[in-house]
């Protein structure tokens, strides 16, 4: 192997090891991941499952039903709202619930008063992101509806509106 | 001295040499980050909310218990679908799209692996998720196929 040949060689080791070193600290201390959508659909997902199983109103959601917007969402469904303590003016009000039930005729929704959840000042701010999201400065919501089935054959859309903040930690 | 040790200073300097060099070329990365040339890592948190719709299976559920019967009362006698579902199944299936604009769901019933709903099979876009219903009727096996397409897929 001639001298010119290694050179070539150890330039290209030189090469491998600098990429792996670029991708490492990407990886690591790259921009956060900005995982509020997620915790979105998490939350949505979890009073979904306290709502309804099997296609039926689970206890808990009949409860919801009969008292209506005065009903405790959070015992209710075993959440609490609890946030890391990131930033000292979080506060535990990073997190907004709406559950909204709507009784289904035909085609016509008939909706009930909604039992709401968290800080509901965070509902304002939702979708601006859409329209700037270069800086998502603002809360991530996610809205699902499903339908199920309540007691006296009455079948009910529920509408699940979940929305998380916490903003200097994803963005 | 300075003589006898020439290989040693030699040795020495180009260790410092090549640390100057390694500090530098692992501080250009950081400095790349620093400066934001990376965007955001959001891909991979898309397609693991994209990999399942438990609300959509969950409202799937709900729906057919409501309908069982209506769907298939003369669905199975005359080979072929009733629609008369509450709601009806065009704008039950569109609220189980996450994002109307990219998602679409459609629904296929099989009665012993045959098709009796649609008739005719419309082109669709590429399936990303897809929940099977089975149930037993007369003996027979009765699937409902729902399926969800992305118009556009995510990034």
């Amino acid at each position: 192997m001639t001298d010119k040949t290694i050179s070539v060689y150890w330039f290209f080791i030189l090469f491998i090891v600098a990429s792996a070193i670029v991708f490492l600290v990407y990886t690591i201390y790259g921009a956060p991941l900005d995982i509020r959508g997620a915790e979105g659909v998490f939350l949505n997902e979890k009073i979904a499952s306290c709502v309804s199983q099997g296609g039926k109103i689970t206890s808990a959601g009949k409860k919801f039903i009969s008292e209506g917007e005065s009903s405790n969402l959070l015992g209710l469904c075993h959440l609490n709202f609890k946030v890391e303590p990131f930033k000292e003016s979080w506060n535990n009000d990073q997190l907004f619930v709406s559950v909204v039930f709507s009784t289904v005729e035909g085609s016509v929704l008939t909706p009930g008063l909604p039992i709401l959840a968290g800080n509901a000042n965070l509902k304002s701010n939702c979708n601006i992101n859409v329209l700037d999201s270069k800086t998502n400065q603002f809360p991530v919501c996610i809205n699902r509806t499903m339908l199920s089935n309540g007691e006296d054959g009455k079948y009910y859309s529920i509408q699940i509106f979940t929305c998380v903040r916490k903003t200097e930690k994803n963005v | 001295m300075y003589n006898s040790k020439k290989a040693q200073i030699s040795d020495t300097m180009s260790w410092i040499v090549a640390t100057v060099i390694i500090v530098l070329i692992l501080s250009i990365p950081i400095l790349l980050v620093e400066i934001g040339i990376f965007g955001k890592k959001s891909f991979y948190l898309n397609r693991l909310q994209d990999s399942n719709d438990l609300i959509a299976t969950k409202s799937i559920s709900g729906y057919l218990l409501k309908n069982y019967d209506a769907i298939l009362k003369k669905g199975l006698e005359n080979k072929k679908l009733s629609l008369g579902t509450e709601p009806p199944l065009d704008s039950f299936l569109s609220t189980l799209s996450r994002d109307k604009n990219i998602e679409t769901w459609n629904l296929i019933v099989e009665v012993d692996e045959k098709r009796i709903y649609p008739e005719t099979l419309l082109s669709f876009p590429s399936i990303f998720f897809h929940t099977y219903f089975y149930f037993n009727e007369d003996n027979k096996m009765v699937t409902f196929k729902f399926f969800m397409g992305q118009k556009i897929l995510r990034k």
